[in-house]
């Protein structure tokens, strides 16, 4: 295993491993509303695109 | 028209999934399969070894996550309006007949890839029920281990003849149809989405146990002190600079990120029309994508060719997919003595499992179309669906000799038909439906942001990206498999086969867009229930 070799699979797999755990905890964080009718008025615009946490 | 006032299909309009959780698993799910443990390892090694990771992460953020992203939202939209199905949700977005019929990709593509994968994946449980019961010997001499692995796989696949070992081979296959079709029958959250909340952590941890024993294999064999745990992942992960230089290594890196993410697959377009409108898919999508790549660059990237190359040497560490995973590996749990039984058996159970959780994704898409063209119940569409998928698939199993009947529909449907797919949604939603209302609805209810360059990635780089892969793909592949459907007859008929699938699909898309239109829906998205784009920052 060359010092390259590691630096390559060292990222690679720090990659995929950090971008999995930020996409899971974003995901388990979030906010969880009850389900409702999506048809409901007033619900559809409810969260706008200018709302999304980035 | 109001949003609340447009009329929508009951049957299938019902379904829903019943968490973010349940349908990004699912979506994983149905993404993380053979491929990610045996192709891509295979691939790597072969293309630069490390180096092969920067033309497949740079794939993976140009073509991969943004077609990814691009199915989400048009599925979420199409599903708004009461459609589950590909040319249902592909005429509403696109507007019209030739986009419905277009969308007759996103059902031939899962319904024959369903075919032969269900064949797959009786193999991955014959061998994983053989290892549990000691029913796998390669013999007490080392030297002859490879050829009782192969003679084994011969017994399993039936690949040495035309219908060799045929009834043997048609018990297991039974087996895993039921199962298929008893899961799909259950629906979306009873069915799906339970098998995928219990399969993928299962498939984690028989990864996990499978890779901390090839993490300590050490150097097993005195005689050949190289061939060690460092060796193993160093002929994996060595870079080599210079295929960088190649193009086929691009081609293999841009195709292999394709077809594991699954995108082009019909079947993210069916699940995520059962999502609500104020769900979240950019995240969504997101995360199903990074869950693949962590089973296929840590779990593939690290076990199947260093755990190969520990026992066998690089010559060893070499093969296809197949080859790979139900003949080398084989012999490498032989060489691990008595302890190789339980690991070979966790390895095989984790390959059933990743097998099942795609091939329930396969059907699915087929099942909401038949519900939605004939409006017949969900059981009756499964009945209806499972006739031409189990007469394909009996074909498959069959015609085993040199698995030519599998290679055809693989070659056809399994990866030009996904690289169609692929296109023509992509520019549907960059072209058609236009790019900034697309990222304007990807942003209903999104939890995090798609980044403004991303408007650009779609709308140019994707389809162009996507074109030249294709394009180079059928310079590399085509012209053999055009010559063999004159050399071979099973090659003609298995196309002829197909050719009357594709008539059915069609036929039944008319019927589709008949009933819709009686029912007064809005089959041509002429109702727009989408905000304008809105300045973003």
């Amino acid at each position: 295993m060359t010092p390259l070799g590691w630096v390559f699979m060292l990222s690679s797999v720090s990659f995929v491993l950090g971008l999995t755990t930020f996409c899971f905890y974003r995901v388990l964080v979030s906010h969880v509303e009850p389900p409702e009718d999506d048809n409901a008025p007033g619900r559809e615009d409810e969260r706008s695109p200018s709302e999304g946490v980035g | 028209m109001t949003t609340d006032e447009i009329p929508r299909p009951r049957a299938e309009s019902e379904e829903r999934w019943s968490s973010k959780i349940g349908v990004i698993l699912a979506v994983a799910g149905s993404a993380v399969g053979l491929g990610n443990f045996l192709r891509f390892p295979g691939q790597a090694v072969e293309n630069g070894g490390g180096a092969f990771m920067i033309p497949y992460v740079i794939a993976l953020v140009f073509l991969g996550i943004p077609i990814g992203w691009a199915e989400w939202t048009m599925a979420r939209y199409g599903g708004h309006k009461g459609f589950h199905s590909s040319p249902a949700v592909l005429g509403a977005i696109g507007g019209g007949r030739t986009t419905r019929y277009l969308g007759v990709l996103g059902l031939l593509v899962p319904l024959v890839i369903y075919m032969y994968y269900v064949v797959i994946e009786t193999w991955c449980m014959r061998y994983a029920w053989d290892y549990l019961t000691g029913g796998i010997q390669l013999g007490d001499d080392p030297s002859r281990f490879s050829e009782g692995a192969g003679d084994h796989f011969a017994a399993v696949s039936g690949v040495r003849g035309t219908g060799a070992h045929f009834l043997e081979r048609l018990a297991p296959w039974i087996l895993v149809t039921v199962v298929n079709v008893w899961f799909v029958g259950r629906g979306i959250s009873k069915g799906i989405e339970r098998v995928s909340r219990l399969g993928m952590p299962l498939m984690a941890l028989c990864a996990c146990i499978v890779l901390g024993r090839v993490l300590t294999l050490g150097t097993p064999d005195p005689n050949f002190p190289e061939r060690n745990v460092l060796g193993g992942l160093g002929y994996m992960w060595n870079p080599n600079l210079s295929q960088l230089a190649d193009f086929k290594t691009w081609l293999a890196a841009a195709a292999q990120v394709f077809f594991s993410l699954s995108v082009g697959f019909g079947v993210i377009i069916n699940y995520a029309s059962y999502l609500r409108r104020k769900d979240d898919v950019v995240l969504s999508g997101l995360t199903a994508a990074s869950t693949n790549e962590t089973f296929e660059v840590v779990f593939g990237g690290l076990i199947t060719i260093p755990a190969a190359f520990i026992f066998l040497g690089a010559s060893g560490a070499a093969g296809g997919t197949f080859g790979l995973g139900f003949q080398t590996l084989p012999v490498v749990f032989e060489h691990m003595g008595p302890s190789g039984r339980f690991f070979g058996f966790v390895w095989f159970l984790m390959l059933f499992l990743a097998a099942l959780t795609s091939s329930l994704s396969m059907l699915q898409p087929v099942v909401a179309f038949v519900c939605e063209a004939l409006g017949v119940s969900r059981a009756r569409a499964v009945a209806f669906t499972s006739a031409p998928a189990l007469l394909g698939s009996l074909w498959v199993l069959y015609q085993s000799e040199d698995l030519v009947a599998l290679d055809t529909m693989d070659f056809w449907v399994g990866t030009l038909g996904i690289f169609l797919f692929a296109t023509v949604q992509i520019v549907i939603f960059g072209w058609i439906f236009g790019v900034e209302r697309g990222i304007s609805e990807a942003h209903h209810g999104a939890l995090i942001r798609i980044p403004r360059v991303y408007r650009y990635i779609m709308k140019y780089v994707a389809p162009t990206y996507l074109l030249v892969v294709l394009v180079g793909f059928c310079f590399q592949s085509l012209p053999g498999y055009v010559q063999a459907i004159f050399d071979n007859h099973v090659v003609a008929w298995t196309l002829a086969g197909l050719a009357l699938v594709i008539a059915g699909l069609l036929l039944l898309t008319r019927q589709l867009e008949v009933r819709l239109r009686a029912a007064g829906l809005d089959v041509d998205g002429e109702l727009d229930e989408v905000a304008p784009p809105r300045r973003t920052t």
